[in-house]
């Protein structure tokens, strides 16, 4: 019995031992410099099934787990690649293998060989996307608390219990304004633990800062149970990030393994093939993605364009097609790293403000799907008027829609539907 | 273990591009359905299991047994094959066939069909043999497995079995349903895996007829290496 107790220390010790050195692996994927070198390489991931070695069939199989490892090993060798990481994503049944070219051939011709060769399930070169805002002088106002009439909708919904996934940069998740209100956060990018970045750290202050504590701003979904994903990482001190399909493929498998209701994806880039598939798989179980336009992508930007997402700009972008929902997105109080406040603009502050409004609306009507919601969400006013602005988005309206309550005052709340942004 | 080399060569043969992986492992005791074969005492066994990109799957699974009357050192086989397919919302369904034999002990030979379902971490099973160890009785067994990871490295595994068969026992008693159940850790490092758990079992001369031994309730330490 002594053996055994000594033998289980042993081994927590190893378990925190490894853990404590996969944090410390230095990040391939984050390296900037190598992700236009970058492929994504998935294999086919057996389905469990019956196994009578000691596993029972229970738990991961740890086996093919290495029986994968074995033919990526062999697709490295073969043509002519480093393994940098490695990923399972049981929500495509694929597991995901970054590997970089070391040879001289170029990432189309690797991805064109690799295609072909029926190990691979699929293969694609790593994509860069950035988020959607920038800094903005101060300016002292918070446009949702008149616009969306705040006060009124929180006597209705607060987003209780609603999980909702912020795929982002790092969160200050011990700034004032946020403090338990992050029930989980985990780093995709690279070891470092929690990181307190710009536009993560302002994106989760919309959606759920605290509210009624007499410090600075309140969440549209103030008692919604917020896990931040930090998937992007800042470049200098702005609000500018980027992130790559990797690291935004990892966050979505984790939100999909935390069966997360509503995901929130402020960011844009070139139309990607896994994470269409990751979107799809969260569609299909229920799950609501607000996603940012890019106001510079000329058209709209993935994963905005994509088929079964809400896809969210901010009031100036009145060119955008008719059915981008319009939000608050300009001149945006938010929490900020080291314990201050600032103001931001963006459509990524604008899809913020959608997430946080689907967080009501899923307290109101837990098993809304997005259509229901994008119904609601769409103003009923006439847009297609010529010369007449766009309405944004009527709050008030979509909580009588969805939760069959008039949250507001209706006859002030169809009003709504017809201000100009300030 | 010739039926072991037989699959290797069979699976060389086959599809290149399936996959196929393994494990050898050492068992403190080996604990099949809560009953001791290996006479309360170590065990070596080993699995090998091919997957194919449609779904099918087949492998074989070898241990150190000590059974039979008088109780001699055996090899236990279990060769099966089944086809495993998951929805689209992520749960597995799975049906195949089991077949166990023993080496010196052929009469305790039996087939089984299974059926299964299983979702992220939870896995359910039910077993049917017409012949349960060639005694002449129909079994079903039924088992609920989960497992829950604690660390990166380190998972929670726990597992409840229930058999129900007209089997009688060396006295001739009809057994009621025997209950199996295990809970333990397992720690996973890159090609090995530690599990140690505590098994236990409703009725401790369940497999007395098989064994002649009491297979009594306690702790079960394996370490495998995975290829």
């Amino acid at each position: 019995m002594r053996a055994i107790r000594v033998a289980l220390l042993m081994l927590l010790c190893l378990a925190f031992g490894a853990c404590a050195a996969q944090e410390r692996r230095p990040g391939g994927p984050v390296n900037g410099e190598s992700l236009d070198r970058q492929l994504l390489v998935m294999l086919r991931s057996a389905p469990p099934h019956f196994r009578p070695d000691v596993s029972y069939g229970a738990y991961d199989a740890a086996a093919a787990r290495v029986a994968q490892r074995r033919i990526a090993e062999s697709l490295a060798s073969q043509y002519e690649l480093t393994i940098v990481d490695g990923w399972p994503m049981p929500a495509l049944a694929v597991d995901c293998f970054v590997m970089e070219g070391r040879g001289g051939a170029s990432l189309e011709e690797l991805v064109a060989r690799l295609s072909t060769d029926s190990r691979v399930e699929s293969v694609q070169s790593m994509n860069v996307f950035s988020v959607l805002g920038h800094s903005d002088p101060l300016y002292p106002l918070q446009p949702s608390a008149k616009l969306w009439r705040l006060d009124d909708l929180h006597k209705v919904a607060t987003g209780k219990r609603v999980r909702v996934a912020l795929i982002d940069t790092g969160v200050d998740i011990d700034h004032p304004d946020l403090i338990g209100r992050v029930t989980v956060t985990r780093n995709l990018v690279d070891g470092r633990g929690d990181v307190a970045e710009l536009h993560g750290t302002a994106v989760a202050g919309i959606v759920g800062a605290r509210a009624d504590d007499g410090t600075g701003i309140a969440g549209v979904a103030p008692d919604a149970r917020l896990m931040a994903l930090r998937a992007c990482w800042q470049q200098g001190r702005g609000a500018v990030a980027i992130c790559s399909t990797f690291t935004l493929a990892k966050a979505l498998q984790f939100a999909l393994d935390d069966k997360v209701e509503i995901i929130n994806l402020s960011i844009g880039g070139p139309r990607d093939r896994l994470l269409e598939r990751l979107l799809d798989a969260a569609s299909s179980r229920g799950a609501i993605v607000v996603t940012a336009v890019d106001p510079a992508a000329g058209k709209v930007s993935f994963p905005a364009s994509h088929d079964g997402v809400l896809a969210v700009a901010e009031l100036d972008g009145q060119d955008a097609p008719a059915a981008v929902l319009l939000a608050p997105g300009r001149d945006i109080p938010v929490p900020v790293p080291g314990k201050q406040w600032g103001f931001v603009s963006g459509s990524s502050f604008a899809a913020a403000h959608v997430t946080g409004l689907v967080a009501l609306l899923r307290e109101l009507a837990p098993n809304a799907q997005t259509q229901q919601v994008r119904e609601a969400l769409a103003p009923k006013a006439a847009a297609s008027v010529a010369g007449e602005r766009r309405p944004m988005v009527d709050a008030c309206a979509a909580i009588a829609a969805i939760g069959g309550t008039c949250a507001c005052s209706c006859a002030v709340a169809g009003d709504a539907t017809s201000r100009a942004p300030p | 273990m010739a039926g072991v080399v037989l699959i290797c060569v069979a699976l060389e043969a086959a599809d290149a591009h399936a996959q196929v992986s393994g494990s050898a492992s050492i068992v403190s005791n080996y604990r099949y359905r809560g009953v001791s074969l290996s006479h309360n005492a170590p065990a070596a066994q080993a699995a090998l299991v091919y997957d194919n990109p449609q779904g099918f799957y087949a492998g074989a699974f070898a241990s150190t047994v000590r059974i039979g009357n008088p109780a001699s050192n055996e090899v236990q086989g279990i060769f099966f094959a089944g086809y495993a397919r998951t929805t689209p919302f992520g749960a597995t369904w799975e049906a195949g066939v089991v077949y166990s034999g023993f080496t010196g002990a052929t009469s305790y030979a039996y087939p089984e069909l299974l059926v299964g379902a299983a979702y992220e971490k939870i896995s359910a099973r039910l077993y049917y043999s017409p012949n349960y160890y060639g005694r002449g009785s129909d079994a079903v067994y039924g088992e609920i497995d989960a497992a829950h990871r604690l660390l990166d490295h380190m998972q929670l595994v726990a597992h409840v079995g229930v058999l129900w068969t007209n089997a009688r026992n060396i006295y001739g008693e009809a057994f009621d349903s025997i209950v199996d159940g295990r809970v333990g850790v397992v720690f996973d490092f890159d090609r090995f895996n530690v599990q140690l758990s505590w098994v236990c079992i409703s009725d401790a001369n369940a497999g007395y007829a098989l064994t002649r031994v009491r297979s009594g309730n306690g702790m079960v330490l394996s370490v495998s290496w995975l290829f």
